[in-house]
């Protein structure tokens, strides 16, 4: 018999400026709140709940998902990063195809996050892959980059939905693993 | 809002900042939407039912629902069940009998030994190593290999360099010379013989060496080149001499395009060869037209004549008896033949030989350069249990004068018995989480000539497979994509027969995707917002009502807000004493456990009546009966105020106690209120958000926001060591209430810190939390606990 279980997390939402953060949140929950907020604090918290079948543990998990959105300014990730990465079960790392210094960024994005949490499931979303045409780096690029990070990585679109969903229940797995695991 | 410490200018800027936060939360919950729908229907009794209706996404926002036939309902979902490579077979076995999984995939397992001890020869002791009885073949082990070898210098010595004519004469019709300037073969020329031949009969032309008779009777063996320049029509050589008086010929040898060395037999002219003369080289043929055929290098000597074998060999055991069948056994060794000069043959054999047949082939064709490869099915020579030989000899044969030299090697000698059998696999029942309809399915399978495999699946509703829930098997042969026939279910087991004929060879299974779907389990819609008409008049809200269909299995619950707030109801629910605004929003959740049923949500409907016009205004007094009466109800109310206004500033009540994480994740929420009226996971996220966003804001201070105040209500916090505590009061709030807060705060740590400082998420490790709360949310003043235990 499975056995079920709750969970609440927090998950950082990492990246540069304008690479679709807030619009992969916004694909994925119900948006509560306008950007005035954002632009306000630096951060914006969206709540997902979901269900995710962990067959190794023969568990079915519901995870109250707080996911903290945050500024793409490299000047709020320097000034806020230990309040709001602190405490971070994951991190979701956002690319975009169209432009390669956004995957390069990264770096600095997650050693940010793994400087105040240390290690944490990672998973990067290249988005804005309905812009295939416009694409700056390859499938390749992006698999060494995470390879180095023992990372996962989908290629997604804010704009027409695609992996969006299977993007954020699979950091939720990976999440849940990893709390199930500490605990 | 006022903090509680003097304010800077600095602290000015932060609070303002957050003022905005704060307002413009309010402002995102309060923002008209676009209203296409709905539609009014005044229902003659004073009542309105305002009605949405889900035949289009205007006025609605969908999140992970659709509309189907004029219903919001839950989509399907593509869920497949791909397994890709031998690892995730491996994973879900429950029987794997026969079978390997490894990088190619699943399929036979073979027994792997090599019943030959130390083929690679990285010692030598298994072997024997065995030269040939005259010892001109040797073997031995040498850089981690068999070499096998002969060497043996020339026998023979110059009798005439043939560099001039000096002692040689034409036959007749025939002319001899000397010639230096072409490809001499020794010394500085050759001799030239110059001739034609008739057309009949057959005859010879020679070169004839006078003189006393030769001596050669210690020799056996004369070798010389010959240069023919034409061999057509053809051409034999051999060599004439009288013996006594008797003219003796050798047997003519044909000859060759090009440079040949040619061996003459001696022993041809008799025993006794002390007295040769008129010895003549001699090139016989018939119709030859003038032409020259050139002689060099005359050497006579012994020959040297062997045929003798050199080998090496070792015994192994084979304890079970094997099939005839090809591939069930296989023999195989690599070798070499580096050198092989001046031999008539050097010819290699491998032998396996049991107890009752055996097994020999001659394994030196053509060599490569380098190590050739040689396999072998040895299976009938090999069925039976019991001892064998394996051997591996070398036949040298020489029948020559020269330097001879024979050079080879073998190395990775294997005998293995594959002895693959019929092998099965069977999963064990997988979970699809939830019940799924199953379409196609495609099989990845390598097979090869006598080879076969049989896929199977069967699904059930229960981890048991075989009991009454499951379907019988389906079968497929091969691999492709093919079309699933099975019921719904939530489990799947996969079988697979693997068959060989052939004991050496197996299908390969390389993958399985099966193609299913079920209903997302959750969907959510919002609506625009709608105002009532001419909202300055009196109304009251009445009902919430919801038309839809599903099965037990499926839920819709509702909420109803105005955009700063929602509040859950159930269809049919009494909204009047609950929503008070004019403008009105809702959602609906749609959830169902069952991934072959979805609830259809055809039309939502809230219905609102209008309320009778207030009383006349107080200073028509004569408007209202009994005025007097009403005077004194007025003075009454007045004195009543004045009461509840001194009573009020006394009194105060706990709303909500928030106890969040230190990152921002909620531990628990306790309100007075019968429901929270907003996500408290969010809020309290939120609240770390704008706390966080403080303290950073002024590192230097060391500050913390202790107190702040919005409209009538009051907010205390109080941090502990992993969590802190948010108390939201409304009324005004007493100064023993900050206190208490640290109390219940220093309580919480007493009894639960444990539980906090490692608390990993789950609700379930802070049973009793919430009781706990109560004591502080229900009464007038905190009492700390006592003789209470700590959590664990």
């Amino acid at each position: 018999m499975t056995k079920q279980k709750q969970l609440k997390s927090k998950v950082c939402l990492v990246g540069d400026k304008g690479v679709g953060k807030t619009s992969l949140i916004s694909r994925y929950t119900i948006n509560m709140y306008d950007e005035g907020y954002l632009t306000t604090l630096g951060t914006h918290v969206t709540k997902k709940e979901a269900r995710i079948l962990l067959p190794e543990y023969d568990l079915l998990v519901d995870i109250d998902i707080t996911i903290w959105d945050i500024m793409g300014e490299k000047g709020f990730r320097e000034l806020l990063k230990d309040a709001y990465f602190y405490g971070a079960n994951g991190i979701l790392a956002v690319a975009d195809l169209t432009r390669r210094r956004t995957l390069d960024n990264l770096d600095d994005w997650i050693d940010g996050v793994e400087d105040v949490v240390g290690k944490v499931p990672i998973l990067i979303a290249v988005n804005k892959s309905d812009l295939t045409a416009n694409a700056r780096f390859r499938e390749i690029d992006v698999a060494a980059f995470a390879k180095a990070y023992h990372a996962e990585f989908f290629f997604t679109s804010a704009k027409t939905g695609e992996r969006v969903e299977d993007t954020f229940l699979r950091l939720g797995a990976l999440v849940a693993e990893r709390q199930l695991q500490l605990a | 809002m006022v903090a509680e410490r003097p304010i800077n200018r600095r602290k000015c800027a932060v609070m303002i900042l957050m003022a905005v936060a704060l307002f413009s939360v309010t402002a995102a919950l309060a923002a008209p939407v676009s209203a296409d729908l709905p539609r009014v229907r005044d229902n003659g009794d004073g009542t309105h039912t305002v009605t949405w209706r889900m035949n289009t996404t205007d006025g609605l926002l969908l999140q992970g629902v659709e509309l189907a036939n004029g219903n919001v309902t839950l989509p399907w979902k593509s869920h497949n069940l791909t397994w890709a490579g031998a690892a995730a077979f491996a994973a879900n076995a429950s029987v794997a009998s026969n079978l390997s999984f490894d990088a190619d995939g699943v399929s036979l397992r073979a027994d792997p030994r090599n019943f030959v001890a130390d083929g690679n020869f990285s010692t030598a002791a298994p072997w024997s190593f065995l030269p040939s009885a005259g010892g001109n073949v040797t073997v031995v082990w040498e850089n981690d290999s068999a070499i096998f070898r002969h060497a043996s210098p020339s026998t023979d010595s110059l009798w005439d360099g043939l560099n001039s004519t000096a002692g040689w004469f034409n036959s007749p019709g025939s002319q001899i010379w000397t010639n230096s300037t072409g490809d001499v073969k020794e010394g500085t020329g050759m001799l030239g013989l110059n001739f034609s031949l008739p057309s009949s009969p057959r005859s010879s032309a020679g070169a004839l060496h006078a003189g006393p008779p030769l001596n050669w009777s210690a020799y056996d063996r004369l070798v010389l080149w010959i240069l023919p320049l034409n061999v057509s029509p053809p051409l034999t050589f051999n060599i004439a001499a009288f013996v006594g008086t008797t003219l003796e010929n050798t047997t003519e040898q044909l000859l060759r395009p090009g440079w040949q060395e040619v061996a003459v037999d001696l022993t041809e002219f008799g025993p006794s060869r002390d007295a040769l003369s008129s010895l003549t080289l001699q090139v016989n043929g018939q119709n030859v037209p003038r032409t020259t055929v050139y002689f060099d290098d005359l050497r006579v000597g012994n020959a040297k004549r062997f045929d003798e074998t050199a080998r090496i060999q070792q015994t192994f055991v084979k304890s079970n008896a094997t099939s005839p069948v090809a591939g069930s056994a296989v023999l195989r060794f690599n070798w070499s033949l580096a050198i092989a000069s001046g031999v008539v043959s050097a010819t290699g054999f491998v032998k396996v030989s049991g107890p009752s047949s055996s097994f020999e082939r001659i394994f030196t064709g053509p060599p490569g350069p380098g190590w050739n490869g040689f396999v072998a099915d040895i299976s009938p020579a090999t069925t039976g249990p019991g001892a064998y030989d394996v051997s591996v000899r070398l036949e040298v044969v020489l029948n020559n004068t020269s330097a001879s030299s024979v050079e080879a090697g073998i190395d990775n000698v294997s005998v293995a018995f594959p002895d693959r059998h019929n092998g099965t696999y069977l999963s064990m029942p997988v979970s699809l989480g939830v019940a799924s309809e199953f379409f196609h399915v495609t099989w990845s399978v390598a097979l090869s000539g006598s080879t076969s495999a049989q896929t199977d699946l069967r699904v059930g509703n229960d981890s048991i497979p075989g009991s009454a829930t499951w379907s019988a098997w389906q079968t497929w042969s091969g691999g492709g994509t093919y079309l699933s026939r099975m019921p719904p279910a939530a489990f799947v087991q996969v079988r697979i027969d693997l068959t060989t004929t052939n004991a050496s060879r197996t299908a390969v299974l390389r993958s399985m995707d099966l193609e299913t779907r079920h209903r997302a389990a959750q969907g959510f819609l919002v609506s625009s917002d709608f105002s009532i008409p001419e909202m300055d008049k009196p109304f009251r809200w009445k009902t919430l009502n919801a038309t839809w269909i599903g099965s037990p299995a499926n839920t819709i619950s509702f909420s109803v807000g105005d955009g700063t707030y929602w509040q859950s109801y159930t269809a049919g629910d009494d909204l009047s004493r609950t929503v008070t605004t004019a403008r009105i929003r809702w959602n609906a959740t749609l959830r169902t456990s069952d991934g072959l049923a979805a609830p259809s949500l055809e039309s939502v409907e809230l219905v609102y009546e209008r309320v009778p016009a207030p009383s006349p205004a107080w200073w028509d007094i004569g408007a209202i009966p009994y005025a007097p009466y009403g005077l004194a109800a007025l003075v009454a109310s007045v004195l009543g105020y004045a009461g509840y206004e001194f009573t009020i500033r006394r009194m105060f009540a706990i709303d909500d106690v928030f106890l969040v994480s230190k990152e921002g994740r909620l531990m628990m929420h306790n309100t007075r209120r019968m429901r929270a009226d907003r996500d408290e996971d969010i809020l309290s996220a939120m609240l770390t958000a704008i706390l966080s966003f403080l303290t950073d804001f002024d590192r230097e201070e060391n500050g913390n926001l202790k107190r702040f105040e919005l409209g009538s209500k009051t907010a205390l916090i109080e941090r502990g060591k992993n969590a802190y505590l948010a108390a939201v009061y409304s009324g005004r709030v007493p100064r023993w209430a900050k206190k208490d807060l640290r109390r219940f705060m220093d309580d919480l740590e007493r009894r639960f810190g444990d539980v906090f400082a490692r608390w990993s998420g789950d609700p379930g490790d802070l049973q009793g939390l919430k009781e706990f709360s109560d004591r502080f949310v229900s009464r007038l003043r905190y009492r700390p606990a006592r003789n209470e235990g700590r959590a664990s």
